[in-house]
């Protein structure tokens, strides 16, 4: 599986923020209570491409 | 220890205690390592949902930004349930220093798009360091 490349990623690195600042605008995601209960787990596969072009990796979650 | 594609739920950030809401991220790299001075255990990038549609397309078009709808979408265009990964912001973990549970799992196909997107973009990257 490919890895992280962490080396090259280093040279992109502008600056370092705390996680209170980058967790500021951050919108949590609203989990069911059986995920977060440990009764479903949360599954992101590859789905179907989106119709409306938004989705451009057809990527999707669902609770299993 | 969690590893790569695993979804994790922060539950506290221990340096913050309650005053930060619990997140969700996805576990990049479980290589260990060290930044300035201070070891990681892990890399991982945020979760995020969105607070309305214009703030959708706004957080779309940028560029560090892969989009993960939720086959539970009922609303368009959101109901707290589409996100996307922040790939822009690398969050360096110390297992000691965070309280988190594994909730989930990427495919390793999607890893394997996700990670390749990281990989071969330009946009700039952030580093969050403060909880090692």
């Amino acid at each position: 599986m490919e890895k992280l490349d962490l080396a090259r990623l280093k040279k992109r690195i502008v600056k370092t923020i705390s996680t209170e600042e980058a967790l500021k605008n951050a919108v949590p995601i609203e989990w069911p209570s059986d995920v977060v209960n440990g009764s479903k787990k949360v599954l992101i596969s590859s789905g179907e491409p989106a119709k409306d072009g938004n989705a451009k990796y057809g990527v999707k979650m669902k609770y299993v | 220890m969690c590893k790569v594609g695993d979804i994790i739920l922060v539950k506290e950030f221990k340096k913050y205690g309650e005053s930060i809401s619990s997140h969700s991220f996805i576990v990049i790299s479980d290589d260990n390592g060290e930044v300035e001075g201070l070891p990681y255990d892990f890399a991982c990038n945020m979760l995020s949902s969105f607070k309305s549609k214009a703030q959708k397309e706004r957080k779309l078009s940028y560029p560090g930004n892969y989009e993960i709808k939720n086959s539970d979408t009922i609303t368009n265009p959101d109901n707290g349930k589409d996100g996307f990964v922040k790939t822009d912001q690398l969050y360096l973990f110390k297992k000691e220093k965070i309280e988190y549970v594994t909730i989930g799992t990427v495919m390793t196909d999607v890893m394997e798009s996700l990670l390749k997107f990281i990989n071969e973009g330009d946009f700039e990257i952030t580093q969050i360091t403060d909880n090692l």
